[in-house]
């Protein structure tokens, strides 16, 4: 560097630090103003202090915690009319230079975020995991044994939301910020500093969700169904403001996404020749983008109810439990598709790799997903079919959730079309491509049973509901995120892992899935409801199966984890430059990518999929080959 | 199989198998709620038709996958089609697109027929003329159902309003259920009558059954409504014969008698008086 | 392997972007506050619909004095005329002091924009916990609406004073950009007032 670091450059080295100082303070003040300063609080257990306290002391510590990271230097600067940034000290924030210290502080390089967001999802899968193991433990007998109802309710809210979190941005985080812009041929996201935000909201979600564990838990699960969430102490709160931070993260990301992928795309390549990847991506964004902000009224609503004593769901006070129903569950429906729409996208962009085909029906793909990104927005209330809501809009519902697996099925259409006559490389990927498949297609099926409002009346609520969402999230898009890590590893650190071992987890991952939700399925058909520390008796066979088989799973996933960390971090295995001989022009990039992804954009472009004829997607020039052995 | 048609043709006779067994043995297996009342009848049979339309679709997509994943293996294609054939075949896409949408919009009328013929006008309270005794078992005798933290409580407006914590029922008598909630969400789950309904506060969710066997079933919260939730379930709802059935009204009526003055007037809703929550 | 394109370039060094991306995201912004605003919509005809125990609009609940309401709509359509100008100016490449005259114009209209809704909110009157829900959604819509006029009105500060410190000229997609945004905000709290006022 031709001058030396300035103030701000020096402080952001320290970003970490500063920010949880700054949370701290922030929580104080936040905390002090808001127990003394806002005289309203709730009758109940008031000694950990009162819910606007605790309320906007959350709020304040995330603001504290930005601030120390360095996300207000930017904006606290151009409103006195600050110089723009300089050359340098973009670049710095970009993480020129290279190092570890890049992906502990904030950085603009849409690289480094996406890496960094790949360790938060894997932090999150493993609590959450730890989370489950617990449940299950529980539930091998049908009385409390080793959790009372306070603790075990907790459990439940906590694994179920940190799993969500988890898989909001488990796809889109990672990979849709790594490689989006690279597939596009540009060089970097439309707002970068926007970017590092989205990241940087989830580890305050984490650990403010975790902290409810100080404050008494909560008692709600995930829903958050009002009016019990009024009624619950002060665990709540966490709940509600480590919600909200991800739906900003998912809303802001989103937006970020649209404008990238709409007004940064390289010349010559129009919507039409994307990466389907890009384009599950695109359509995911706008799910996020229009469906966030209405967990985000909910969540207003909720924390006036519990501050102000409102009675936005309080049906004494005017208010309604339908309210909070409807808001939440307009955002929840397009939160599932967020989830599994990447995972699609990721699916059908590793197909023709492994079947050297181009993909069969790219445009019938598109329209399949878009199709389900607007269905997905008329579907909310079948998840109220029993509430006693609005009995004559049922028949609607159920048409317009069955309707859904039309576009889903083109998914299926597509993929037996690149599959079929293909000589099918059986690489790791592909095992975990062919799990997706068969997982997602229970979670479907399961799902056809649900949407019919009778056969609905029996399944609701119960565990055949919970199977059916672990089939098509986790058998569908966590099989896709171990298959996208496999695949996409050698070009994020140019590591790879021993295949051997991954198909041996393969395997291990596949049946102890596959038999814990079967017998979850089974249990949930017999009656046993969700959210439950006691059953019937007659249930425990079910269970205790359902609890081996996932304590197997729970192995199995840790034996991922350990196989990462072992080969990338400690082994650090090589990776040939491109195993995979993908046309992708994230493969023709070198690896490590450049920190600007290209030095020269390329003008001419077209579909990544030309097995047949070897050709590259864009053209870098005479001198970057595809691959060796086209 | 040295033969890539012959495979074809053996994974399709397999799957045909597959799938006529498939739907025989749904046929004669025990579905899901069961047969104890009209509505669980209903219920099950639409899972039934549901299962046995989609068992074929689902074997036929595994066998497909399948198809892919092994036979592609021992008998490789031999030639690779040309480029154009592989860009995607609007025939086929038609096909299937066409395909999926009539089995989805059969679906559809078939569930919006069974729910006309099974809840008309559910969900929605009843006029107060239900409160008279019925003249017929197909007229419904009203049941109320309180649901509050953490257990049930049932009251019969018929027969005085009197308040009981234990559910029972006459066989073959249409029954109205009128849930409601005293405090938060909860679910009233009577599985063998195949009845869910939530239960609201302030709110009267109507579900109409007729139990067709006699017996002692099981019922359960089906919402999460706070720490015993999982508690919130007891094994002594009954269906007994209608002789049966005033006996234990006449029963019930006696035990009520010195309480029923401090018992609230028979109403489809309930508001506490203003209550701490938590407290 | 690899074939010269029509124009006979392979490569380009630098890729436009910049202001299409502003004007465009500010519409995205106005897409997702759609369903935000439509969400407090949806509460506030479901609550009113619901009336539950008559505690939608309990006696002695009255609506937000008329005068004031009206002022507090009168300073962001000042400054909404106030960006239309600048970004005429601008976009026509009429760069001149009246564009900063305009620019302060309109962060003055802005700041008492902010000002007067506070000064409304607190004439409310309304206590919140036994008011019914009539009150809590309307002080709720007006305060979500408040953090968004006070958002815009600190890039609109920015704005201001990159241009006049030369920092940071104005550009036509600046210009345009936010005045979308303000107009947009302009429109819904013009609803909200008819919503909360008329439609009680």
């Amino acid at each position: 560097m031709s001058t030396p670091p300035t103030l701000a450059r020096r402080l952001s080295e320290w970003g970490l630090l500063l920010g949880v100082i700054g949370a701290v303070i922030g929580f104080i003040i936040g905390f002090a103003v808001g127990t003394h300063a806002i005289p309203y609080s709730f009758g109940e257990d008031n000694s950990l202090g009162s819910d606007p306290g605790i309320l906007l002391g959350y709020a304040l510590s995330v603001v504290g915690f930005l601030g120390g990271m360095g996300f207000l230097n930017y904006p606290i600067g151009r409103l006195f009319g600050a110089k723009r940034p300089s050359e340098e000290d973009n670049a710095y924030l970009h993480g020129e230079g290279g190092g570890l210290s890049r992906y502990f502080r904030m950085t603009t390089d849409h690289k480094v975020i996406g890496l960094q967001y790949l360790v938060m999802i894997l932090a999150f899968l493993f609590v959450g995991g730890l989370g489950a193991m617990f449940i299950r433990t529980e539930l091998l007998t049908p009385s409390p044994t080793v959790a009372n109802a306070q603790s075990y309710l907790t459990l439940v809210g906590l694994h179920s939301t940190l799993m969500i979190f988890m898989a909001s941005a488990a796809i889109i985080g990672p990979f849709g910020n790594y490689f989006v812009p690279i597939m596009i041929g540009t060089r970097n996201m439309a707002f970068p500093r926007l970017e590092a935000l989205t990241f940087w909201l989830l580890p305050p979600a984490g650990l403010i969700l975790l902290s409810t564990v100080f404050l008494g838990g909560f008692t709600t699960g995930w829903t958050g169904y009002a009016p019990l969430a009024d009624q619950n102490v002060l665990g709540m709160d966490s709940y509600l403001i480590a919600f909200a931070l991800i739906g900003m993260s998912i809303g802001l990301s989103g937006v970020n996404m649209i404008a990238t992928i709409m007004t940064k795309r390289a010349p010559g390549l129009p919507l039409t020749r994307m990466p389907i990847f890009v384009w599950s991506v695109l359509v995911t964004s706008f799910l996020g983008a229009l469906a966030a902000p209405a967990l985000i009224a909910a969540v207003l609503m909720e924390v006036f109810d519990r501050s102000y004593q409102t009675t936005f769901f309080v049906p004494a006070g005017g208010g309604s439990p339908y309210l909070w129903e409807n808001l939440f569950w307009f955002f929840g429906h397009p939160e599932v598709y967020i989830f599994v729409v990447p995972a699609f996208g990721l699916v059908m962009e590793m197909l023709p790799v492994f079947t050297r085909r181009p993909l069969w029906g790219y445009r019938v793909a598109v329209g399949g997903m878009v199709g389900i990104g607007l269905l997905s927005f008329v579907v909310w209330q079948h998840h109220l079919f029993v509430s006693g809501l609005a009995p004559s809009l049922r028949p609607f519902y159920m048409f317009s959730t069955e309707l859904i697996s039309v576009p889903t099925g083109i998914i299926y259409l597509v993929a037996l079309g690149t599959l079929w006559r293909a000589r099918t490389r059986f690489t790791v990927p592909m095992l975990f491509i062919f799990g997706f498949f068969f997982n997602f297609l229970i979670g479907g099926f399961t799902g056809v049973f649900l949407s019919d409002v009778p056969s609905d009346f029996t399944l609701h609520a119960s565990y055949f509901v919970q199977a059916h969402f672990h089939y098509t999230i986790m058998g569908g898009e966590v099989f896709a995120l171990l298959a996208a890590i496999v695949y996409y590893l050698p070009k994020m650190t140019g590591r790879t892992m021993d295949t051997k071992l991954l198909r041996f987890q393969f395997w291990a991952v596949f049946i102890t899935f596959n038999g814990t939700f079967i017998s979850l399925i089974s249990v949930g058909i017999l009656g046993m409801p969700r959210r439950v520390i006691s059953y019937a008796a007659y249930l425990q066979p079910l269970n205790i199966s359902a609890t081996v088989f996932a304590y197997g799973l729970g192995l199995s996933m840790a034996l991922f984890l350990g196989i990462l960390l072992w080969e990338v971090v400690i082994k650090q295995r090589v990776a040939a430059r491109n195993p995979w001989e993908s046309l992708g022009v994230e493969w023709q990039v070198p690896t490590p990518v450049p920190t600007f992804n290209f030095d020269r954009v390329p003008v001419a472009w077209s579909l990544p999929y030309d097995y047949d004829t070897g050709k590259p997607a864009a053209d870098f020039g005479p001198a970057v080959p595809a691959f060796s052995g086209a | 199989m040295r033969n890539r048609r012959t495979a074809i043709r053996t994974v399709v006779i397999v799957w045909f198998i597959l799938a006529v067994g498939g739907d025989v043995a749904l046929a004669f297996g025990p579905i899901p709620p069961g047969q104890a009342s009209d509505l669980a009848s209903s219920e099950s049979m639409t899972i039934l038709l549901l299962a046995e339309i989609g068992w074929p679709i689902f074997s036929a997509v595994l066998a497909a996958l399948f198809f892919t994943m092994v036979v592609n293996r021992m008998v490789p294609p031999t030639e690779e089609p040309s480029a154009a054939a592989l860009r995607g075949n609007t025939r086929a896409q038609t096909a299937w697109i066409a395909g999926t949408l009539v089995v989805v919009l059969s679906l559809a009328v078939y569930g919006t027929v069974a729910l006309a013929i099974d809840q008309p006008g559910a969900g929605v309270p009843t006029q107060a003329s239900a409160l008279a005794m019925p003249t017929s078992t197909s007229q419904p005798l009203e049941v109320q159902v309180i649901a509050q933290q953490w257990w049930f409580t049932y009251r019969y407006p018929t027969y005085g309003g009197i308040e009981t914590p234990q559910l029972v029922l006459p066989v073959n008598q249409k029954i109205e259920f009128n849930v409601t909630s005293l405090d938060v969400v909860h679910s009233f789950w009577f599985y063998a009558l195949g009845v869910k309904a939530d239960a609201v506060p302030l709110n009267d969710n109507v579900v109409t059954a007729t139990p067709t066997k006699i017996g002692t079933y099981r019922i359960q919260c089906a919402e999460l409504c706070g720490l015993w939730h999982g508690n919130m379930a007891d094994n002594t709802a009954m269906v007994v014969s209608p002789s049966d059935f005033a006996a234990w009204i006449q029963q019930e009526t006696t035990l009520d008698a010195p309480i029923m003055k401090y018992l609230l007037p028979y109403s489809h809703t309930y508001e506490p008086s203003p209550t701490i929550y938590g407290s | 392997m690899s074939e010269v394109s029509p124009t006979g370039l392979t490569v380009v060094d630098e890729v436009e972007g910049g202001g299409r991306t502003l004007v465009f995201t500010s519409r995205l912004f106005m897409a997702a506050n759609t369903t935000l605003q439509l969400s407090l919509l949806f509460a506030f005809l479901y609550l009113r619909a619901n009336n539950f125990g008559g505690m939608w609009h309990p006696s002695g609940i009255g609506t937000p004095p008329q005068v004031l309401a009206i002022i507090s709509l009168v300073f962001p359509v000042i400054t909404l005329l106030a960006l239309w100008a600048v970004w005429n100016a601008v976009s026509k490449a009429r760069v001149s002091n009246a564009v900063s005259g305009l620019l302060w114009l309109a962060l003055v209209a802005a700041v008492l924009t902010g000002a007067v809704r506070i000064l409304l909110m607190y004439q409310f009157n309304w206590e919140l916990d036994s008011a019914g829900t009539y009150a809590a959604i309307s002080t709720l819509w007006y305060a979500v609406m408040l953090g968004e006029f006070i958002l815009v009105g600190l890039w609109l500060l920015s704005l201001v004073m990159g241009h006049v410190r030369g920092t940071d000229r104005l550009s036509a997609s600046h210009a345009r950009a936010i005045l979308d945004q303000w107009a947009y905000i302009t429109g819904v709290s013009i609803v909200v007032y008819l919503l909360v006022q008329y439609v009680k």
